[in-house]
C-alpha cells in the first residue's frame, strides 16, 4: 500500500488516531496523578502499596501508546510516492504537525509520569507532614 | 448607487449617541472596554501597593491602619488577578484574535457585550463596596474559616480609623459575589474565543498556521472553562454557608477547610498560567517583529503551550505544603511543578533562538520582552526553590513568596503587557505612542520592580511574615523594606510615564499607518484603526506570517475559494463573515452577525439584580425579593434575545444563498451555536465534576470529624438514615423517559416533520414537570434539614443544581414549544432545538451522577 493510499484511506481513522496521540499521555499522566494520589491513605493503612507499583508501567505504557499512534501518524505523513500535488502537500504538512506535536506531547508527558514515580519508589507513604490526609 | 465598500461600511456602522454607544458588541468596541476598564482598575491596585509599601517602609508607623491594610492587600491581589490581568488579557485577545485570524467578528458579539457588562458591573460593585469601607479583608484567596461567618460575619463591628470607616467582615460577600460575576465574564469570552477560533479562521488558515498569539489565547480559553467553574462552585457554596447556614467548611459539623482550598488552588494555580500564556503569546508576536523572522520552533512554543496548560492543573498541592498533607502525596505535586519548567524553557528558549538569528530592531516594545526573558526567568528560579515541600516549608507565608510570585506575574503578565501595549496600540488608535517616553516607562518599570522585589527574597529568610501591617525596629527589616518602597515607586512612575505618553499620543501622536513595525500577521494588513467590518476582504493564508511569506493575501487566480468574492459586499445590508473547518480551515459556510442591541446591557443588569441578593446591604430577609425580580429579568431578556423576527420568513435561511456563495449553516456540528453548547456543558460539567468531588472529599473526611461535637460519625451521620430509592429513582426515571420526546422532536424536525416537535416539546415538558413534583415530595419528605451537617448540605446542594437545571429546561422548552406551535422550525433551522436537546440530554446525565453518587454509595459502602 503507498503512502498516498494509506493517508486517503486512514482519513476517518486518522482524526481520531491525531487527537488519541495529541492528548492520549496528558490523559494518562492525569489520570497516574489521581490514581496515585488517592491511594497514599490506603498505601500507608491498608498495605495497598503494591498497586501503586503497579500504576506506574499501566500509565506510562498508556502514555507511550499515544507517542506510538502518533509516530505512526508521523510515518504516514511522509508524502506519497512520485510529485504530490499542492493540495497534498497542504494535507502532508498539516498532518505532519499534528504527528509531531503528539510525539513531542506524548515524550514530555511520559517523563512527568516518570518524575511522579520517583516518589512512589523512594518514599514510605506513611511519612506524613503531619496526618495522613489528602 | 453606492460601492461594494460603502455597503460593507453601512452594514457594520455602529449606532450613533449614547444609547448607540451602550449598545456596541462589535468585537473591537468589546475588546477596547476590556482593556480601557482593566487599566482604570490597575491605576486604583497600583495605588493600594504604593499606600501599603509606604506604610512598611519603616517599622512602626500607623499610616495605614491595621484593618485598612487587610483589606488593602486583599483588594490589591484580587484587583489585579481578576480585574486587571485576566480581563486585560481576553479584552486583548477579543480585540486582536479576529483580526490574526481574517475574521469581522466574533461568533457570538452579543454575548461579548454581555460578558463585559458583567465585569465592568462585578468590579464597581467590588470597589464601592471598598470605598464605603466594606472592601474583602481575608485575602485573594479568601481561606475559611478566617472567610467564615464566624470570623467574617455579615454584619459586624465598624471601625473607625485615620483613614475612614472599615467594616471587618462584610466585604467577603462582595467579593464572593463580585468574583463569582467575574468568573461568568471571564466564561463568557473564553467560550467566545474558542469558537471563534474553531470557526472563523481565514480560508487556508489550518491549526498550524494559526499566530502563537492565538495558539495562547486558544489554550487560555480552555483553561478557563476548566478552571473557574471550580471557583465559581466554591464562592457559591462559602456564600451558602455565610447566609444559609451549611456546613461545608465548617469542621465543628462535618465540613472541611481544606475542600476550599483543593477547589480554590484548582482554579487558583491555573489561574497563574490563565495570565501567563497570552501574554506567552504577546512576546513571541513581539520577539518575532522585533526579530523581522518568524519564531523559532513554532511547533515546540505552540505544543509547550498546551503542554503547560494542561500540567497547570495537575501544581495546585505545591500551595497547600503546609496544610499537613502526607509527604508522599506532595512529592508527586512536587515532581509536576518542577517538570512544567521544560516547556517554560522551551518557549524562553525559542525566544532567544529567535532574537539570534534575526535581525533585531529595538523598540520600546521588544525592551519590555527582554525584561520579561530576565525577569521571569528569575521569578522561575525561586519557583523551582517554592516546588520543594521542604524549603516551601522554610519560608511559607513569608516575603520570599511574595518575591517569588511578583517576579513570576511582573515578568510573566505585566512585562509583556507593556510590550503588547507598545506592540499594538498604534492598530487600535491609529497614533504612534512615544519610542523614547516609552524607554523610560520600560526603564524605570524594570529597575523599579528589581529594587522593589529582590530584597523582599531575603527579608523572607530574616522572617517577615506575608500580610503584616507593621513590624518591630529590634527586627532589623527597616532597611529593606525602605528600598522596597523606593522601588515601588520608582514602578509607579513608570506606569504614571505611560499613561502621560498615552495622553500625549491622543493629542498629538503620529499616525501609524497601516504597519508601523513591519509585522507579518493579518492584522497589520489593514488600516489602523481598522475599519467596523474590519477586512474588507476576506484573506486566503498559506503561510504563518501572511504579509512576510505571500506576495498576496488574495488567493491565487486559480484557487479561489468557494463564494469568496461575495463576502467583499453586503447587498441586503447583512454582516457576513466566513465559517472554515476546525483543523483545515477549509471554507464550509457563511456566518451571519447579529446587530448592535442593547440586551445585553439589561441581561447584565438582571443578572446583577439576582446577585445582588446575596450582598449584605439592607438584610438578607428582604433582599431575597430580588432573586425572583431578577429571574424574571432575566427571563424576558432571555426570550427577546432568542426571539425571532416575525413574521418568520423563510428567506432567514434560503434567499441569502445566492448563486456562488457559501450556505448560511444553522444546524448541526458546522454551526457556531452547536458549539458554544459544547462549551457551556463543559462548564455545567465542571461545576457538576466538583460538587461530585466535594461530596467524596467530605465523605472521606469524616474520620477526622471531631469526636465529641454535634455531628455523630458516619456517612450519612449516626441518626439520619440511609437515602430512600423510591422517590428519587421515580423523579429521575421521569426525568430518563423524557429524553425519548425530545430526541424525537428533533429528529422530526430534521426531516420535515414541524408539528411533531412541538407535541414532543410538550411531551418532555409534562415529563420534566412531573420529575419536579416527585422531586419536590421526595425533598419535603426528609427527616433532616440542609444545614444541620455537611452531609445534609452537599446532598441537599447537589439536590437543588439537578432541580434548577430541571425547571431551567422548562423554562427554556416552553418558548421553543410557543415557536414550534407558531411553525419556526423547520429542517434547515431547528438549532434552537437542538442545543436544547443536548443540554437536556447533558442534564439527565448529571442527575444520574447525582443518583449514584447521593443514592446508591451510600447503600453500598
Amino acid at each position: 500500500m503507498s503512502t498516498r493510499q494509506s493517508i486517503d484511506q486512514q482519513t476517518p481513522v486518522s482524526q481520531f488516531t491525531i487527537w488519541v496521540g495529541l492528548l492520549g499521555a496528558a490523559g494518562a499522566w492525569a489520570l497516574h496523578l489521581v490514581y496515585s494520589y488517592s491511594l497514599v491513605p490506603a498505601a500507608c493503612t491498608a498495605g495497598m502499596g503494591p498497586l501503586m507499583y503497579l500504576g506506574i508501567p499501566v500509565f506510562l505504557l498508556l502514555a507511550g501508546g499515544a507517542g506510538y499512534l502518533s509516530w505512526r501518524v508521523y510515518e504516514a505523513s511522509q508524502g506519497p510516492d512520485g510529485e504530490p500535488s499542492d493540495d497534498e502537500l497542504e494535507a502532508m504538512k498539516r498532518l505532519r504537525f499534528m504527528a509531531l506535536s503528539g510525539v513531542v506531547m506524548s515524550a514530555f508527558f511520559f517523563m512527568v509520569i516518570i518524575a511522579q514515580s520517583v516518589p512512589i519508589i523512594v518514599q514510605d507513604p506513611c511519612e506524613a507532614a503531619g496526618s495522613i490526609r489528602i | 448607487m453606492s460601492t461594494p465598500t460603502e455597503r460593507l461600511t453601512e452594514a457594520w456602522k455602529r449606532p450613533p449617541g449614547f444609547v448607540g454607544w451602550m449598545s456596541a458588541t462589535n468585537h473591537r468596541a468589546v475588546g477596547v472596554r476590556y482593556i480601557a476598564t482593566s487599566l482604570v482598575f490597575f491605576v486604583l491596585a497600583g495605588i493600594l501597593a504604593l499606600l501599603m509599601r509606604i506604610q512598611l517602609a519603616q517599622p512602626g508607623l500607623d499610616i495605614v491602619p491595621a484593618e485598612a491594610f487587610n483589606q488593602f492587600f486583599t483588594m490589591h491581589g484580587a484587583v489585579m488577578m481578576f480585574l486587571f490581568a485576566i480581563p486585560f488579557l481576553e479584552g486583548l485577545g477579543i480585540y486582536f484574535v479576529p483580526l490574526m485570524i481574517g475574521a469581522r467578528d466574533m461568533a457570538f458579539p452579543r454575548l461579548n457585550a454581555f460578558g463585559y457588562w458583567i465585569y465592568a458591573i462585578g468590579g464597581t460593585i467590588l470597589f464601592l463596596a471598598f470605598f464605603s469601607g466594606r472592601g474583602p479583608d481575608a485575602g485573594w484567596f479568601n481561606y475559611p474559616p478566617l472567610s467564615g461567618a464566624g470570623y467574617s460575619p455579615s454584619a459586624t463591628d465598624v471601625s473607625m480609623t485615620g483613614l475612614g470607616e472599615f467594616q471587618v467582615g462584610r466585604g467577603i460577600d462582595f467579593y464572593l459575589i463580585a468574583v463569582t460575576m467575574l468568573e461568568v465574564a471571564a466564561l463568557v469570552a473564553a467560550v467566545e474565543l474558542i469558537v471563534t477560533m474553531f470557526k472563523f479562521r481565514a480560508p487556508g488558515m489550518s491549526l498550524n498556521r494559526m499566530p502563537l498569539f492565538c495558539w495562547s489565547s486558544l489554550v487560555t480559553a480552555f483553561m478557563i472553562i476548566i478552571a473557574m467553574p471550580a471557583l465559581m462552585t466554591v464562592s457559591v457554596m462559602l456564600e451558602l454557608d455565610r447566609k444559609f447556614g451549611t456546613t461545608f467548611f465548617d469542621h465543628a459539623a462535618g465540613g472541611s477547610a481544606l475542600l476550599w482550598q483543593h477547589l480554590f488552588w484548582f482554579f487558583g494555580h491555573p489561574d497563574v498560567y490563565i495570565m501567563l500564556l497570552p501574554a506567552f503569546g504577546a512576546v513571541s508576536t513581539v520577539i518575532a517583529v522585533a526579530a523581522a523572522r518568524p519564531m523559532s520552533g513554532y511547533l515546540l512554543v505552540a505544543m509547550a503551550t498546551v503542554a503547560i496548560g494542561i500540567l497547570s492543573f495537575g501544581l495546585w498541592v505545591h500551595h497547600m505544603y503546609a496544610v499537613g498533607i502526607a509527604l508522599m502525596g506532595l512529592s508527586f505535586f512536587a515532581a509536576a511543578s518542577m517538570m512544567i519548567t521544560i516547556p517554560s524553557g522551551i518557549t524562553i528558549f525559542a525566544w532567544i533562538a529567535t532574537i539570534w538569528r534575526g535581525t533585531l530592531k529595538i523598540n520600546t516594545a521588544f525592551l519590555f520582552c527582554a525584561g520579561t526573558i530576565v525577569v521571569f526567568v528569575l521569578g522561575g528560579i525561586t519557583g523551582v526553590m517554592v516546588a520543594s515541600p521542604v524549603f516551601d516549608w522554610q519560608v511559607h507565608d513569608t516575603y520570599f513568596v511574595v518575591a517569588h510570585f511578583h517576579y513570576v506575574i511582573i515578568g510573566g503578565v505585566i512585562l509583556p503587557i507593556f510590550a503588547g501595549l507598545y506592540h499594538w496600540v498604534p492598530k487600535i488608535t491609529g497614533k504612534l505612542l512615544s519610542e523614547s517616553l516609552g524607554r523610560w516607562c520600560f526603564w524605570l518599570t524594570f529597575i523599579g520592580a528589581n529594587v522593589t522585589f529582590f530584597p523582599m527574597h531575603q527579608l523572607g529568610f530574616d522572617g517577615m511574615p506575608r500580610r503584616v501591617y507593621t513590624y518591630l525596629p529590634e527586627q532589623g527589616l527597616g532597611d529593606l523594606n525602605f528600598i522596597a518602597t523606593i522601588g515601588a515607586f520608582m514602578m509607579g512612575t513608570g506606569a504614571l510615564v505611560f499613561f502621560v505618553d498615552a495622553a500625549r499620543m491622543f493629542w498629538k501622536g503620529k499616525p501609524a499607518g497601516l504597519d508601523p513595525w513591519d509585522g507579518g500577521t493579518l492584522e497589520w494588513a489593514i488600516p489602523s484603526p481598522p475599519p467596523d467590518y474590519n477586512f474588507a476582504t476576506i484573506p486566503v493564508v498559506r503561510s504563518r506570517y501572511p504579509l512576510w511569506q505571500q506576495e498576496s493575501i488574495e488567493p491565487a487566480v486559480d484557487r479561489v475559494p468557494e463564494g469568496w468574492r461575495s463576502f467583499s459586499d453586503s447587498l441586503n445590508g447583512e454582516r457576513t463573515t466566513y465559517q472554515t473547518t476546525l483543523l483545515e480551515a477549509k471554507p464550509e459556510g457563511r456566518a451571519f452577525l447579529p446587530a448592535p442591541t442593547l440586551l445585553p446591557f439589561w441581561m447584565a443588569v438582571a443578572v446583577t439584580v439576582i446577585f445582588a441578593a446575596f450582598l449584605p446591604l439592607v438584610g438578607f430577609d428582604t433582599e431575597l425579593i430580588l432573586i425572583p425580580v431578577g429571574l424574571i429579568l432575566l427571563y424576558i431578556c432571555a426570550i427577546i434575545w432568542n426571539w425571532p423576527e416575525e413574521p418568520f420568513a423563510r428567506s432567514e435561511v434560503t434567499d441569502r444563498e445566492s448563486p456562488g456563495s457559501l450556505p448560511h449553516i444553522t444546524t448541526g456540528r458546522f454551526s457556531t451555536v452547536w458549539w458554544g453548547m459544547i462549551w457551556l456543558i463543559v462548564i455545567e460539567a465542571v461545576v457538576l465534576g466538583c460538587l461530585t468531588f466535594a461530596y467524596f472529599y467530605l465523605r472521606i473526611s469524616v474520620p477526622s470529624w471531631p469526636a465529641d461535637d454535634a455531628v455523630l460519625p458516619g456517612w450519612p451521620p449516626e441518626g439520619i438514615p440511609d437515602p430512600p430509592l423510591m422517590l428519587p429513582a421515580i423523579a429521575g426515571g421521569l426525568m430518563l423517559l423524557s429524553v425519548l420526546p425530545i430526541w424525537w422532536g428533533v429528529r422530526s424536525v430534521s426531516q420535515g416533520n414541524r408539528s411533531m416537535l412541538f407535541y414532543s416539546l410538550l411531551g418532555g415538558i409534562a415529563l420534566a414537570i412531573g420529575s419536579l413534583i416527585v422531586s419536590a415530595i421526595h425533598y419535603t419528605d426528609r427527616p433532616f434539614i440542609w444545614t444541620e451537617n455537611a452531609y445534609t448540605s452537599i446532598v441537599t446542594t447537589r439536590g437543588g443544581f439537578h432541580v434548577l437545571h430541571v425547571a431551567a429546561l422548562i423554562l427554556i422548552a416552553v418558548p421553543m414549544a410557543l415557536l414550534s406551535w407558531r411553525g419556526y422550525y423547520d429542517e434547515k433551522r431547528f438549532i434552537g432545538v437542538q442545543a436544547l436537546s443536548m443540554y437536556w440530554y447533558f442534564v439527565v446525565a448529571a442527575w444520574v451522577v447525582y443518583f449514584v453518587t447521593v443514592y446508591i454509595t451510600p447503600n453500598m459502602f
